[in-house]
C-alpha cells in the first residue's frame, strides 16, 4: 500500500475515532436500559464470575428475559476494570470497535473493488455517517457483532488465496453469531452461499484444514443448537417476530395476501431512499437526532454503486449476496424499519457510496477531459468532496454533542444518573427505600449507578419471588412501586424517591413525621426526583 | 383463435373500465378550480378573474392546466358542471394514451414486451387514479407519448407541436420537454438549434418572470427553487446555532463559532438540494405499504391510501433496472433523463412522468420471467405473480370503490360532505360561514353550488395580503370562508356556521359528548374528519346561532 494511502487512512480513522470517543460520557445523555444491564452484568462477572442472576460465566444472560449475548459483556470487562463502572467504561469498547470497523471497511472495499481510492472514500464515509457514529457511541451488541462479522468475512474472502484463513475466519463468524440476533440468521445464510459459490475452492482444501474447519464449526454450532433448544439463543425472536402482524380478520387468502405485503414491504423498506436519507428513525436510540441514517448526498452514489454491482453479480458475488441477504434478519421482526438490525446492509451501502462516488467522479472527469485535464478536475472534485464531508461531520458532531442531549434526553431514561448516587449516599439511614418511577425495569439503574456490590445483590435476589418472566424488581431495601402518599407517609423510617405529584410539597413541608431530604436536578435544570424520608 | 382474441380484448376492456364505471368521488381541489374556470368560460366567455381565455389560467394564484381547462369546455357545455363532465375527458383520453404508448414502444421494444408494458400501464393503479382525478397529468402523459413518437419518427414540427401541448397540459412537464427538445436537435446533429433552444428558453423565462410575477412566484413555489431559498432553512440554522450557545457547544469558542462552518446557508442549500433528489422516491408512499413510518407500532397499522405501485412490482422494478442497464436500451435513456430532470425540478408532483419508465422496467422483468417460464422457478414465479396481481388489483378496486372517505384527500372529503349537507338539508340561511381550517373552501363552494360566474365576479372579496403565499377568496356574496372564534364573532339570525368543535367552544381533548353549545344550536355534524390539530376535534359542526 502506498504511504499516502496509509496516511489518509490514518487521518480518517483519527477523525472517526474522535467523533466516536469525544465526550462519550455525556452524549447520549445517559445510559439506556440495555447499556446499564450489560454494564452491570460485566461488573458482576468481573467481581464474582457470575451474572446478575447468579449464573456462572454465561453464554447468554437472562437480563430482561430476552437473553442477551454475553460476549459483548466479556468484551466490556477490561474497560470497566480500567475506567470504572460508569458511562465511559461501558461505551468505550463499542467506540473502539466502531473505530476499528473503519479499517475493516477499508479492507473490505479494497477486496471488492481492488482500488485504494474506493476503499478510502468508503472508509471516509463510514467514519462520519450518522448511523455508525450513534451505534459506536452507545454500547450496542450489534456493533461488536458487526465487527466480528466483517472480520470473519474479510478472512473468508481472502481464504481462496491463503487457505489457512478459512479456519481462522470461523472464529470471528462464530463469535458474531453468538453476539447479536441479526448475526444468528445472517452468518449461516452467508456462509451457506459462500460454500455454494466457492465449492471448487473448498474441494481443493487439504484434509487437515477441512477437519480443523469442521471441528471449529461444530464447536460453535453444537452449543448454539443446545442453547436454542433450551430457549436462550432465540429468546428475543419470541416477542419481536413478524407473526404478531398476522391479520386477525378476513378470508384466509386475503390474510395471506396482506401478510405477504407486510413482509415484502419490510424487505424493501431497507432500500427506501426516504428511510435511508431523509427520515429520522422514530425508535429512540437508533439514530443521531436531526439526522437520517445516511447523508442525503449519498443517495446518488449509493444508487449508482448498487446497480453497478447488481448488474455484475458474477464479478461481485459476495458483495451482492451480502446486500441481498442482509435485510432478512430484520424482515422476520415486526418493526417496520430498524437500522440496528441491518447494520451489515448499511455498511455495504457505505462501501457502495464510495464506489458510486468514484465512478461518478470518473464519469465527470471523462466528460470534461477536453476542457480540463483529468488530474486537475479529479483533484478539485475530491477536495470539494472532502470539504463537504468534513462539514457534514461537523454537522453530525453538533448533533451528537448539542441536539441529542437537548432534544432527545427523554429517550435515554433520564434522571437515574443524578438520582441514584444521591439515594445511595443516604439509603443506609433508612429501613426501606420506595422508588416510584415511570420507567420499567428501574432496578438495573440502581444497581449500575449505585455500583451495588454484586455479591450482596446475589444474596438478596429471590429468583422464585421475581418470577419468570420477571415481574418484580425489588432487591434488598429497595422497593419499586407506586407511592400512595396518603397511606405511605405513615411507614416508619422509609426513604421515598418520587416527584412533586406523589410527594406533594405542602404535605411534605408541614408534616412533623416527614423529613424533606432534597430535590434532584439534572444538568438542564429540570427537576428529576424528590427524596423524602419518614422518621 | 379469433374468439380467443375477442375474449382477451373483452377481458381487458372490462378490467380497464371496472374502476372507472362510476365517477362520483369527492371532487379534488385542482378539479374544482379547473372545472369552474371552464364553466366560467362557457357561461361568460371569460375566466374566473374576468380575463379573456389565453395561454394561462390562474385561480387563487395557482396556475391551472391550460389544456385541462380547454378540454373540459365542451363536456361542461353539454353535460353541465358535475363530476361526470369533469372526469369524462380523462377517461376518454386514457385509451388514446394507451394506444400511443403501445405504438411508441413497439418502435423500441420487442412485441411481447410492448404488449406487457401496455397491459401493465392499463392496469396500473397510478394510471387509473391519474385518469380519473388528474386530467392535466393524463394529458401531459399522452402528449409526451406523442412527442416521443414523433421524436423517434424525426417529424420535427409534429414533435414540437406535441411538446408545446405537453407544456400546456402541465407546467411540471416543462423541464422534461426542454430536455426532449434539446436532445432531439443534439441527436439529429443540429447543434445550432440546441443553442437557439437554450437561448430562447432563457429569454422566455426572463420575460415571463419579469412580466408575469405571479407566474414566476407560482413556479418558484412549486419547484425545488423554493427549497433552496434561504427562507426554507434559516429558522433551522438559527435554532441549531442558538442551541450551541445555550449548552456551550465545544464548537463555540470565544474567538470563533466553528458551528458556523456547517450551519450556514451554503451548506444547508446544498444539502436541501440533495434532499430534494431523494423525495420523489418514497417507496412506502408509492406502494401504500402498511405501517410505513410507524416502526413503534406493534399492532397492524393499515394504510388507507391508494397504492400508486403494487408492492410486488418493486422487486420487478429492481430487476428491470438491472436488465435495462445490462441490455443498454439507448432509446429509453432520453426519457430517463427527461423524467429525472423534471423530478429534480418539480419533485414528487411530477412523479407521474416516471410511470412509463416503471411500466417498462416491470415489463422487462416480466419478459425475462416469461423467457424462463418452462423452468420450475419460472413457473412458480409466474403463478405467484398472477395470484398477487389478482389479489392486489381486486384489493385496489375494492378500496377505490368503497373507501373514498378513507383514501380521499381530507379537505376534498370534508368539503364534499359540507356542501352535500348544506345543499341537501336546505337550511334556511341568510349567511354562511365555513371554516378554512380544512383547506380553502371557495372553489369547492363554487363547484358544488354551480354559482353563476357573473355573480361570482361581482360578489367576490379577495384577501388584500397573501395567506399561505396566495391571494385567497374570503367571501362570495353572503358565504364567508374563514376560521373563527364563535364566541367572539358577531352573529345574526338565519345564519349557518360550519367549523371544527374547537372553533365553537375552544380547544379540548374530547368533544364527543357535547350536544349543546352556548349561543347556538348544533343542527348537523360530520364525524371522523381528518385534520392535524386534535385539540380542535375531529368533527365538523353545523351551528345555527340563537336568536337574541
Amino acid at each position: 500500500m502506498k504511504k499516502l494511502t496509509l496516511l489518509l487512512l490514518f487521518l480518517i480513522v483519527l477523525a472517526g475515532g474522535f467523533l466516536r470517543l469525544y465526550n462519550l460520557s455525556n452524549s447520549p445523555p445517559s445510559l439506556n436500559w440495555d447499556e446499564a444491564a450489560l454494564g452491570y452484568n460485566a461488573y458482576s462477572i468481573s467481581e464474582t464470575g457470575k451474572d446478575e442472576y447468579r449464573v456462572k460465566f454465561p453464554i447468554f444472560t437472562r437480563s430482561f428475559d430476552e437473553y442477551k449475548s454475553a460476549i459483548p459483556i466479556y468484551l466490556m470487562i477490561p474497560s470497566i476494570k480500567i475506567f470504572g463502572l460508569n458511562e465511559f467504561g461501558v461505551r468505550f469498547p463499542s467506540a473502539i470497535a466502531g473505530t476499528l470497523l473503519i479499517i475493516i471497511i477499508f479492507f473490505l472495499a479494497k477486496y471488492f473493488f481492488s482500488d485504494n481510492k474506493i476503499a478510502l472514500v468508503s472508509s471516509m464515509l463510514f467514519a462520519v455517517e450518522p448511523w455508525t457514529i450513534l451505534f459506536s457511541r452507545t454500547y450496542h451488541e450489534a456493533n461488536w457483532a458487526l465487527f466480528f462479522l466483517f472480520l470473519g468475512i474479510l478472512l473468508l474472502l481472502h481464504a481462496p488465496k491463503k487457505p489457512a484463513l478459512l479456519a481462522l475466519s470461523i472464529i470471528p463468524l462464530g463469535v458474531s453469531m453468538y453476539s447479536y440476533n441479526a448475526s444468528k440468521i445472517l452468518v449461516p445464510l452467508f456462509v451457506a452461499v459462500f460454500i455454494y459459490v466457492r465449492r471448487d475452492f473448498l474441494k481443493k482444501l487439504s484434509r487437515r484444514l477441512k477437519y480443523i474447519s469442521l471441528f471449529l464449526t461444530l464447536a460453535f454450532i453444537i452449543p448454539f443448537i443446545y442453547l436454542a433448544v433450551i430457549g436462550q439463543a432465540f429468546a428475543r425472536i419470541g416477542p419481536t417476530n413478524i407473526l404478531v402482524l398476522w391479520p386477525k380478520e378476513g378470508p384466509i387468502y386475503y390474510r395471506v395476501f396482506l401478510f405477504v405485503w407486510d413482509i415484502v414491504g419490510r424487505y424493501f423498506s431497507y432500500f427506501s431512499p426516504p428511510n435511508l436519507f431523509l427520515r429520522e428513525p422514530s425508535e429512540p436510540g437508533t439514530i443521531v437526532s436531526g439526522n437520517s441514517v445516511f447523508y442525503a448526498f449519498e443517495f446518488l452514489p449509493i444508487f449508482v454503486g448498487l446497480f453497478s454491482v447488481l448488474i455484475r453479480t458474477k464479478k461481485y458475488k459476495e458483495l451482492s449476496t451480502l446486500i441481498l441477504l442482509a435485510p432478512i434478519p430484520a424482515v422476520v421482526t415486526w418493526n417496520w424499519f430498524q437500522p440496528g438490525r441491518v447494520m451489515a446492509l448499511l455498511s455495504m451501502f457505505s462501501i457502495l457510496a464510495g464506489f458510486g462516488i468514484v465512478r461518478i467522479i470518473d464519469f465527470i472527469t471523462n466528460v470534461f477531459k477536453e476542457f480540463v485535464t483529468p488530474r486537475l478536475s479529479q483533484t478539485v472534485i475530491y477536495l470539494t468532496l472532502v470539504i463537504y464531508v468534513g462539514l457534514s461531520a461537523l454537522y453530525v458532531f453538533d448533533s451528537t454533542q448539542v441536539l441529542l442531549p437537548i432534544r432527545d434526553n427523554g429517550g435515554w431514561q433520564p434522571g437515574f444518573r443524578e438520582t441514584v448516587p444521591a439515594v445511595m449516599t443516604i439509603f443506609g439511614k433508612y429501613q426501606k427505600v420506595v422508588v416510584d418511577t415511570p420507567h420499567t425495569q428501574p432496578h438495573i439503574f440502581y444497581l449500575f449507578y449505585g455500583k451495588y456490590p454484586p455479591q450482596r445483590y446475589h444474596q438478596e435476589l429471590d429468583l422464585e419471588k421475581i418470577g419468570t418472566p420477571r415481574k418484580l424488581y425489588d432487591f434488598g431495601e429497595f422497593n419499586f412501586r407506586k407511592i400512595n402518599w396518603e397511606k405511605d407517609k405513615d411507614l416508619p423510617n422509609t426513604l421515598f424517591v418520587g416527584n412533586d405529584e406523589n410527594l406533594p410539597n405542602n404535605d411534605v413541608s408541614i408534616s412533623t413525621k416527614v423529613d424533606f431530604v432534597q430535590d434532584i436536578w439534572d444538568w438542564r435544570g429540570f427537576k428529576v426526583a424528590r427524596l423524602v424520608g419518614t422518621k | 383463435m379469433r374468439s380467443k382474441i375477442l375474449f382477451l380484448i373483452l377481458g381487458i376492456f372490462i378490467l380497464y373500465f371496472l374502476p372507472r364505471i362510476s365517477l362520483d368521488f369527492p371532487i379534488t381541489f385542482g378539479e374544482a378550480k379547473e372545472a369552474y374556470t371552464s364553466y366560467s368560460i362557457v357561461k361568460t366567455g371569460r375566466d374566473t378573474n374576468g380575463d379573456l381565455p389565453g395561454l394561462f389560467f390562474r385561480a387563487d394564484n395557482d396556475y391551472l392546466s391550460t389544456l385541462g381547462v380547454y378540454f373540459r369546455i365542451p363536456f361542461i357545455y353539454i353535460l353541465g358542471l358535475n363530476n361526470l363532465s369533469v372526469r369524462l375527458p380523462g377517461i376518454l383520453i386514457g385509451p388514446l394514451a394507451l394506444y400511443v404508448f403501445y405504438t411508441l414502444i413497439r418502435l423500441i421494444l420487442p412485441k411481447n414486451t410492448s404488449i406487457i408494458s401496455t397491459l401493465l400501464l392499463a392496469f396500473s393503479p397510478y394510471f387509473t387514479q391519474i385518469n380519473i382525478f388528474y386530467l392535466d397529468s393524463t394529458l401531459a402523459l399522452t402528449t409526451i407519448f406523442f412527442a416521443l413518437l414523433y421524436y423517434k419518427k424525426k417529424n420535427t414540427y409534429t414533435f414540437l407541436l406535441f411538446c408545446t401541448l405537453a407544456g400546456l397540459s402541465s407546467f411540471y412537464t416543462w423541464p422534461a420537454v426542454l430536455v426532449l427538445v434539446i436532445s432531439y436537435y443534439y441527436v439529429n446533429g443540429k447543434k445550432k438549434q440546441v443553442y437557439y433552444c437554450l437561448t430562447t428558453t432563457f429569454l422566455i423565462s426572463v420575460v415571463l418572470l419579469k412580466t408575469n410575477l405571479q407566474l414566476g412566484n407560482f413556479l418558484i413555489r412549486e419547484s425545488i427553487v423554493r427549497d433552496l431559498l434561504p427562507s426554507s432553512y434559516t429558522f433551522e440554522i438559527d435554532k441549531r446555532l442558538s442551541f450551541g450557545q445555550i449548552v456551550s457547544s465545544p464548537l463555540v469558542t470565544p474567538k470563533f463559532n466553528y458551528n458556523r462552518l456547517a450551519f450556514n446557508k451554503a451548506y444547508f442549500g446544498l444539502t436541501e438540494f440533495f434532499k430534494a433528489l431523494v423525495r420523489p422516491f418514497d417507496y412506502e408512499i408509492l406502494t401504500s405499504s402498511f405501517q410505513a413510518q410507524t416502526i413503534l407500532a406493534k399492532e397492524r397499522v393499515d394504510s388507507f391510501a391508494l397504492p400508486k405501485v403494487f408492492f410486488w412490482e418493486v422487486p420487478l422494478i429492481f430487476l428491470g433496472i438491472i436488465i435495462f442497464l445490462k441490455s443498454k436500451y439507448k432509446n429509453l435513456k432520453i426519457l430517463f433523463l427527461a423524467v429525472a430532470v423534471s423530478l429534480v425540478f418539480f419533485k414528487e408532483k411530477v412523479f407521474y412522468l416516471a410511470l412509463p419508465i416503471i411500466v417498462w422496467l416491470n415489463s422487462l422483468s416480466l419478459d425475462y420471467i416469461l423467457q424462463i417460464r418452462r423452468t420450475v422457478i419460472g413457473r412458480v414465479i409466474l403463478v405467484v405473480l398472477v395470484l398477487l396481481f389478482v389479489g392486489s388489483y381486486s384489493d385496489f378496486i375494492y378500496r377505490l370503490r368503497t373507501q373514498a372517505y378513507s383514501w380521499g384527500e381530507p379537505s376534498d372529503v370534508a368539503q364534499y360532505q359540507i356542501w352535500n349537507i348544506l345543499n341537501k338539508e336546505g337550511f334556511d340561511r341568510r349567511k354562511t360561514v365555513v371554516t378554512d381550517r380544512l383547506g380553502d373552501p371557495a372553489f369547492y363552494y363554487l363547484f358544488y353550488n354551480r354559482i353563476d360566474p357573473y355573480f361570482f365576479q361581482q360578489n367576490k372579496v379577495l384577501s388584500q395580503t397573501f395567506i399561505a403565499e396566495k391571494t385567497r377568496i374570503l367571501k362570495v356574496g353572503e358565504v364567508e370562508f374563514r376560521s373563527f372564534k364563535y364566541d367572539d364573532s358577531p352573529k345574526g339570525e338565519n345564519e349557518i356556521w360550519v367549523g371544527l368543535p374547537g372553533e365553537f367552544i375552544g380547544k379540548k381533548e374530547d368533544f364527543s359528548t357535547i350536544e349543546q353549545i352556548p349561543g347556538g344550536q348544533i343542527v348537523g355534524k360530520i364525524e371522523s374528519v381528518k385534520q392535524a390539530n386534535k385539540l380542535f376535534g375531529h368533527e365538523l359542526w353545523f351551528v345555527k346561532p340563537n336568536s337574541e
